[in-house]
């Protein structure tokens, strides 16, 4: 009841002049640049832009390449989430930062970073050559590394701000049942995190799929095997503007949908 | 067609505002009748290195700043066209020199160096590649430049005149990416301009060959209704100091 009260009351509260016009400027701001692509867009060709064929590998590659980061990001940072939530140890709050650091850097820095280890010539690309002839640069594998690198932070965020939340009794309980400690993880932990491990792989999704600094840096550009839909819309420009709207139209209603689809989901887990 | 040249005249609108911001007190356009001290010269971005040296000579003989605007020469002769306020242009190909004397902004352009293309390697050359059929080697990573730039387009002239068959790894935005490419060793070999290796200590060059070698021609000329001064930093580019420096560069005169 006193909920109901308190929300009726924020509701009537009349914003005063001067919030009002800057919240108005800040949704302009915000709104106009995808009005403007939605006007200028060469809605007669779409179906013609679309249909190129480098447009067209662009997007396919781009759904590939994010789901199998998405997929990484979930196996490497479901673990790290669990160990942040549930042990401590000296220096976690030193590895929380590592894990997130990816969400402050430049894009373009987590490239050059990844060059460096990763790289033919760098501290252990070079090994990786030799010993498993895995290269990154000009290879689609490149692109999943960038990818999974700047997607990994969301969902480690999200999960472990949902196993903090969860009340540890229950698996606790299960504890003093009998369970083992694996057991534990996968018949109770995990359905409970469920929703918040949903949010943070749609919205490590999402970050995979537009990425774009870090993956040209470390992966390179190549149609077909590199150039994903951010990259071609790099490329795009460099010929004119039509092709890189419509591609840009593309990412503009992936990322709509998932905002609209999660909208609750997001807003609660964040 | 409008959206092609959006880009060009954004980059022209923001240079413009760069230049009042900065120098607001000595611009030519407050000078008047009286000769100014300062003159803007549009260069290709190829000619960064030789013409700041150049600009420097130019400086002290003739008491006149040099201030400089280096970008692919396409987005140059757009600016130019769109009423930037450049006093010399230096392009990279005739085909942009062209559509600035076609608008009338500038008369009889003269080639003043020759750039040829080179196959870049890391320094020591690792693998031993020695000429462009050893670039059909599909175990090599090759970098070229796409073919939005001048040098992609001529970099698939050379491959398709020497009749090989070079699959790309990466398609760059420019020369200088496909350099730093070769430079980290991530790319075992890359199609750039012979200036770009000389300037680079990363990389070193393999020659291509003059019978399939492409030849880039660098026109500069004077803009219209630009001061004495721009001539005058004309000639000097053309006299053998100016020739001089731009062979220490990697240029070859004509």
């Amino acid at each position: 009841m006193s909920k109901a009260l308190i929300h009726s009351r924020r509701r009537s509260a009349k914003p005063p002049v001067a919030i009002a016009a800057l919240a108005i400027v800040c949704v302009l701001f915000l709104l106009l640049p995808l009005v403007a692509l939605v006007l200028r867009a060469p809605w007669g060709r779409l179906a013609g832009e679309l249909a190129q064929p480098e447009i067209r590998s662009a997007l396919w590659l781009s759904l590939r390449v994010s789901l199998a980061a998405t997929f990484l990001s979930l196996l490497l940072g479901v673990p790290l989430a669990w160990i942040l939530a549930r042990w401590d140890f000296p220096g976690r709050s030193f590895v929380r930062g590592v894990a997130l650091l990816p969400l402050v850097l430049p894009p373009v820095v987590g490239g050059v970073a990844l060059l460096l280890v990763l790289g033919r010539l760098g501290l252990v690309g070079g090994l990786l050559e030799d010993l498993f002839g895995m290269r990154f640069f000009g290879t689609t594998a490149g692109v999943v590394v960038a990818e999974t690198f700047v997607a990994l932070p969301f969902l480690v965020l999200i999960v472990e701000a949902a196993l903090r939340a969860l009340d540890i009794r229950y698996e606790d309980a299960a504890a003093t049942l009998g369970a083992g400690a694996w057991t534990v993880f996968r018949r109770v932990t995990l359905p409970a995190v469920l929703p918040a491990l949903g949010a943070g792989a749609v919205l490590a999704w999402a970050r995979a799929l537009g990425e774009f600094g870090a993956t040209i840096t470390f992966a390179g550009n190549l149609p077909g095997r590199t150039q994903t839909i951010p990259l071609a819309v790099y490329v795009e420009l460099q010929r004119g503007l039509d092709g890189a709207i419509v591609l840009s139209l593309v990412l503009v209603v992936i990322s709509l949908t998932v905002i609209v689809a999660m909208r609750d989901r997001l807003v609660s887990s964040l | 067609m409008r959206g092609p040249r959006m880009l060009p005249v954004l980059f022209a609108m923001l240079f413009a505002l760069a230049a009042c911001g900065s120098e607001e007190s000595s611009g030519e356009e407050g000078g008047g009748a009286t000769e100014p001290s300062r003159i803007t010269v549009f260069a290709a971005a190829s000619l960064t290195d030789a013409f700041g040296e150049i600009g420097e000579v130019f400086s002290e003989d003739e008491s006149v700043e040099v201030e400089f605007n280096f970008l692919a020469s396409s987005d140059l002769a757009t600016q130019i066209i769109e009423g930037a306020p450049a006093d010399v242009f230096a392009s990279a190909d005739q085909t942009n020199m062209d559509n600035v004397v076609a608008e009338g902004l500038a008369t009889d352009p003269v080639v003043f160096v020759e750039n040829r293309l080179s196959i870049a390697v890391r320094q020591g050359n690792p693998q031993s590649i020695a000429t462009l059929e050893d670039l059909e080697n599909e175990d090599l990573v090759v970098a070229l430049c796409n073919e939005e730039c001048p040098a992609g387009r001529y970099s698939l002239e050379i491959i398709e005149g020497a009749g090989v068959t070079v699959e790309p790894d990466s398609l760059e935005a420019d020369v200088r990416g496909v350099l730093t490419r070769v430079g980290l060793g991530e790319a075992d070999a890359g199609l750039v301009y012979a200036t770009d290796i000389a300037a680079d200590p990363e990389v070193e060059a393999v020659n291509i060959p003059e019978d399939v070698n492409v030849i880039a021609t660098y026109p500069i000329a004077p803009i219209e209704g630009a001061p004495q001064a721009a001539s005058d930093f004309v000639e000097v580019v053309l006299s053998e100091t100016g020739q001089g420096i731009l062979i220490d560069y990697g240029f070859q005169v004509p």
